[in-house]
């Protein structure tokens, strides 16, 4: 099943999941964050990362190309998603890289199926949603208050029409009344098995660096990487390059 | 004077050879032996702590976790033939069900078959493989299906293998005898006197030849202890109970009735014939549940993963999305 792009199409759990494949070699599983799509990768150093790895770059669900008729999103459910997009390839094992909702679809992997995740690199992800981050995901404008520019932004990502962006703003407000989804606590954490990086920005207004710190004294066999003056996913555009290359060397070793 | 036994001459399906020729091992042989035996620990509020013996096969990543789930009288024994050709697909994770084999047996009471499916959702997280498939025989099958009602996060997606379904005149008599007070004790002893003959007796292959003295301990051992004994009562009085199967049965007819489909990937796997359980089981459940596909299996028993692992597989591994990669 093939749709638009280089991309392939599986049923699974109840949506049809939207995912692309660059590269050879052993799998390395990118998930985007929200609002965004597989293709937010180009400007977060795919180029360097297809170099070394069979990259597998799904559209979670709701986003890009992937649809969901539910309409809400939680991180589980994208784990959940994911785990069956690496049964259906035939991935028994792999490593990762999430960004932000990525990052905690992979917490979720990472907790529920210990053994499929070899390692992993989680770009500001959370063990849950702090004060400061429910009152900037309350201040969410909705799709009528939302900018032309913010409008032609999202249509470049996600293919389904303006009521598929239109749940998007929804779900990034409704995620201000969401407290079981990303409820992970130091116990929960301790067991991920996967070698963890954990990549923070020092001034990522949702999320304060501490929680940096709570996971990484949380997940085992963790690793962090502040980025001075950095904000929420400090990997794009002029940080690419560097993020790329700690990346790889990261899970490279062992 | 004896006669004497026809040399070469090929069993009927069903015939059952008798104890006393079966052959040490069995003549087709299987790697149960040389999967890792493992233990977890479960912990459930009414199953309490459960120390859980497991199988697992081919561990460092060659495939999705896939979890195989026995049914009555049998134990991860059972699954000896398809571990190799899932093997290749699959990671494979093989528990012992509580108080069968060599895991830990539950308190009396504790056995309904909405705890035990329960407890299955508990294995998959003290193992680590929430929200993978599984492969599900018989009572396990029945278990399975449960589970996925409840919490259909739990499973990614189920093949049946021959499971009952629908309260028969057997089990509605077994439940009433069984609910008088003493023949639960009464039934326990039965399968204690003499364990190695009464799981040769009570487990029933199209191909008997398939039958051997190991796999009479497999499945009698655990009979011959007070624990297990009691263990094997408690799900013929409270896991297959009737009346719970009747719930079972309603709650798919509502969602039928409501257009609702089961709610994960589901295929049944039945064999035209069996002793034990009826084949229509298969035809009513697909009837219930439109748009599930029903495979039929010739030439095979409700153990159909025993006397035909093969046509299992074949019908198996497509569903469950398995592509072997390098």
């Amino acid at each position: 099943m093939s749709a638009g792009n280089d991309g392939q199409t599986v049923q699974l759990n109840g949506i049809e999941l939207y995912y692309e494949e660059h590269g050879q070699g052993e799998p390395l599983l990118l998930l985007h964050g929200f609002t965004g799509c597989a293709g937010d990768w180009a400007h977060a150093g795919r180029d360097q990362l297809v170099r070394e790895y069979r990259l597998v770059a799904p559209d979670a669900r709701g986003h890009g190309r992937s649809t969901n008729p539910e309409r809400s999103i939680t991180h589980r459910q994208c784990a959940l998603d994911t785990l069956a997009l690496l049964d259906h390839l035939g991935i028994g094992r792999c490593k990762a890289i999430g960004m932000s909702m990525g990052g905690n679809t992979l917490l979720h992997m990472a907790t529920l199926q210990p053994e499929r995740i070899e390692a992993m690199v989680l770009v500001s992800a959370t063990m849950y949603f702090p004060e400061q981050a429910r009152r900037i995901m309350a201040a969410s404008p909705m799709a009528e208050e939302q900018p032309p520019e913010a409008w032609e932004a999202m249509r470049r990502c996600h293919r389904r029409g303006d009521e598929q962006i239109q749940a998007l703003w929804e779900q990034q407000r409704a995620f201000k009344d969401s407290y079981d989804d990303m409820s992970f606590t130091p116990p929960s954490l301790s067991r991920i098995t996967a070698r963890t990086l954990i990549v923070y920005g020092d001034r990522d207004p949702l999320y304060p660096v501490e929680m940096a710190v709570e996971m990484y004294r949380a997940i085992p066999r963790s690793a962090l990487w502040v980025v001075p003056g950095g904000g929420h996913g400090p990997i794009f555009l002029e940080a690419a390059e560097g993020f790329a290359r700690a990346a790889l060397e990261f899970l490279r070793e062992g | 004077m004896r006669e004497p036994h026809p040399v070469a001459q090929p069993l009927r399906p069903f015939q059952r050879l008798p104890f006393a020729e079966l052959p040490a091992t069995p003549r087709r042989p299987h790697p149960y032996f040389q999967t890792e035996a493992r233990e977890a620990t479960t912990r459930s509020a009414r199953l309490g702590e459960l120390r859980i013996h497991y199988r697992v096969h081919r561990e460092a990543g060659s495939g999705p976790p896939l979890l195989l789930i026995h049914g009555l009288m049998t134990t991860s024994y059972s699954w000896r033939y398809v571990i190799e050709p899932l093997g290749r697909h699959f990671r494979l994770y093989i528990p012992d069900l509580p108080g069968c084999g060599r895991s830990q047996a539950a308190p009396e009471g504790a056995y309904g078959a909405a705890e035990i499916a329960a407890w299955i959702g508990e294995f998959q997280r003290a193992v680590g493989i929430e929200g993978c498939a599984a492969i599900g025989n018989s009572m396990g099958g029945y278990l399975c299906m449960r589970l996925a009602l409840d919490r259909p996060e739990a499973l990614s997606g189920l093949v049946n293998i021959h499971s009952p379904a629908f309260p028969d005149a057997r089990l509605s008599l077994l439940g009433g005898v069984l609910r008088a007070p003493g023949a639960r004790r009464l039934a326990a002893w039965l399968a204690r006197r003499d364990p190695l003959r009464w799981a040769h007796r009570n487990v029933h292959y199209y191909h008997e030849d398939l039958k051997s003295i190991e796999e009479a301990h497999e499945y009698g051992d655990p009979l011959a202890t007070e624990e297990g004994s009691r263990a094997f009562a408690s799900y013929l009085a409270e896991t297959i109970a009737p009346g719970a199967m009747g719930d079972f049965v309603r709650d798919l007819e509502a969602r039928k009735g409501r257009g609702e489909r089961f709610p994960i990937p589901l295929l049944l796997v039945y064999a035209r014939e069996d002793p034990l359980v009826a084949p229509s089981n298969g035809e009513r459940l697909q009837a219930l549940l439109p748009g599930t596909e029903l495979r039929w299996i010739e030439e095979s028993s409700h153990f159909a993963h025993v006397d035909t692992p093969e046509r299992v597989v074949e019908a198996v591994v497509p569903f469950l999305g398995g592509r072997s990669r390098p």
